[in-house]
């Protein structure tokens, strides 16, 4: 079965980083991406469910450490004065 | 108003456990993630997150001040070298199969410490800055050099304001200089019990006589000390793990409250033949059996035991600053309040750090006690002994409570850069990290009942566990 999951705007940036993570988690599963879709294939129906949330929770990871990394530098830079 | 970073993690039906960086937790739903991910936050959702401390409205005000010390204080403290473990003979009169110090046979030359080892250590403790020190006399089993241990110790009592000593035994041969060694005020015992007596005995005795002969010296020794003098820690070979109830038994009827169950190292000669990550499935799955077996017999006797890493994994969840357990704390940095000294005078950062060099894997030495700590090789260590940067750690909800161990990484994978989650360590964790969130969130009787008490606490307050919708 195919998954096939698109990207809202706000989360394309960040789907060559999900990607990488996505690869490295399900090895033996082929992502492929568009400008603004992934989509994977996958043995049976559950197994797309659990793809369909795993893309998901990638792509909110990646977006929500790359937007509060600079909320990390500043704690840092606070309490290592 | 800013909203610090929070990892999230799916647990028990479909529900997500969401944390901080300073490990403040709370459970909610793949309705708020995705609001909280695309920036929809409600002002409801607002309002339960700065009410929670995961926000604040101006760098530098009081909740951001808070926050910063909640971070902070979730940091382990490097402390001053404090606690050494000597080996004075790697000689052991068993022979367990699985042996994790790398025993030698106890009639071996070469084993011992010489007079010069004991010289050069006695002047690497007189050279620490502390005025407390503890004393973990490991092995082989060290009461084979009573001598030295006797020399250690009234080295250590003079020179220290205060002393703790603890003796690793396998109390298999006491004679009576023995028993009175161990019968001072500030001498302590640890021993193994591998749960049942049938286990015990396939695992080290190998025999019915010997195996007796363990019961009868440990029991001895409760008489004599009490158990609070006394610590037995069970290791579990998971392919053939001991009878729970007989290992609680085994224990409750000897008085000890605390059960520390380790599984079998992958160290020393347990390494041979064995995939390193071969049992991990099984023994999360046995240890969670477990808890649930102490949290019923708990609440039908009315009286607490625990297992004792579970407790101290509840109690990182819960609370700062629970850093005294050198195998579960982040930064782990190493040589800096405990050290190994082996059999030879050379320093290893922890015990397993010496099983690996002992069998030519890896050096892990960091120098010796005639010319002292190899500050550049323990910096080369330290700079991958915290999980808050690792590419792994960064997204997960359990950093804040978890640790690392590139130590057990090396042993088990020649490196230390397996991604974290396809470690030992990281699955391990990440199991009984799911364990103690699955029963903060029940509300049970019985549940709470042990949770409360192995956290410290009288009862459970209902607002630990927070929820939002």
């Amino acid at each position: 079965m195919r998954l096939h999951t698109d990207v809202p705007s706000s989360l394309t940036d960040f789907i060559d980083a999900a990607l990488v993570r996505l690869r490295l988690q399900f090895g033996n599963v082929e992502f492929h991406r568009t400008t603004a879709a992934i989509s994977a294939d996958a043995d049976d129906p559950l197994e797309v469910e659990k793809l369909r949330a795993a893309v998901l929770h990638a792509l909110y990871r990646e977006k929500i450490y790359a937007e509060t990394l600079p909320l990390r530098h500043a704690l840092l830079e606070r309490v290592l004065r | 108003m800013t909203v610090w970073p929070l990892r999230f993690r799916e647990v028990m039906d479909g529900a997500l456990i969401f944390a901080d960086e300073a490990g403040g937790f709370f459970k909610s739903t793949e309705s708020f993630l995705t609001r909280y991910a695309l920036d929809a936050l409600t002002t409801a959702d607002q309002r339960f997150l700065y009410d929670g401390g995961h926000a604040y409205q101006r760098e530098g005000d009081l909740a951001y001040l808070g926050f910063a010390y909640r971070w902070s204080a979730r940091q382990a403290v490097r402390r001053r070298l404090s606690y050494v473990i000597l080996v004075p003979t790697l000689r052991c009169n068993l022979k367990c199969g699985y042996c994790q110090v790398s025993r030698a046979p106890e009639g071996a030359k070469g084993f011992d410490w010489t007079e010069a080892t004991l010289s050069a250590t006695l002047g690497f403790l007189d050279g620490l800055e502390t005025d407390e020190i503890k004393i973990e006399f490991q092995g082989g089993e060290p009461l084979l050099r009573l001598d030295l241990l006797e020399r250690l110790r009234d080295f250590c009592r003079t020179r220290f304001k205060k002393a703790e000593f603890v003796v690793c035994t396998n109390l298999q041969n006491v004679d009576s200089a023995a028993w009175a060694f161990l019968g001072a005020a500030d001498t302590f015992v640890s021993t193994s019990l591998d749960g049942d007596s049938a286990t015990h005995r396939r695992q080290r005795t190998k025999s019915t006589e010997l195996t007796d002969q363990f019961f009868s010296n440990f029991d001895e020794a409760l008489k004599r000390f009490g158990p609070g003098k006394i610590s037995a820690l069970p290791t579990i070979d998971v392919d053939q793990p001991p009878d729970p109830a007989a290992l609680i038994a085994n224990f409750e009827s000897r008085g000890i409250r605390s059960i520390y169950l380790r599984p079998l190292n992958h160290q020393g000669f347990a390494r041979r033949g064995r995939d390193p990550d071969a049992t991990l499935d099984r023994w999360n799955a046995w240890h969670s059996a477990f808890i649930e077996r102490l949290i019923d017999r708990n609440f039908q006797t009315g009286t607490i035991l625990e297992e004792y890493y579970f407790s101290q994994c509840l109690k990182r969840v819960l609370r700062a600053g629970a850093d005294d357990h050198t195998d579960l704390r982040n930064p782990s940095f190493f040589a800096s309040d405990y050290i190994v000294v082996d059999h030879d005078g050379m320093l290893y950062p922890t015990d397993e750090a010496r099983m690996q060099s002992r069998i030519g894997r890896i050096d892990l030495s960091i120098g010796h006690v005639q010319s002292g700590i190899d500050h550049g090789k323990v910096a080369t260590l330290n700079a991958a002994s915290l999980n808050n940067f690792d590419p792994d750690c960064i997204h997960c909800p359990y950093q804040p409570f978890c640790g690392s161990d590139i130590i057990d990484d090396i042993s088990r994978y020649g490196s230390i850069d397996v991604p974290k989650h396809a470690t030992w360590f990281c699955r391990r964790h990440t199991s009984l990290f799911d364990k103690v969130f699955e029963l903060l969130y029940r509300t049970d009787a019985a549940t709470r009942f042990s949770l409360s008490r192995w956290a410290g606490m009288e009862d459970w307050p209902e607002s630990i566990g927070r929820e939002h919708a």
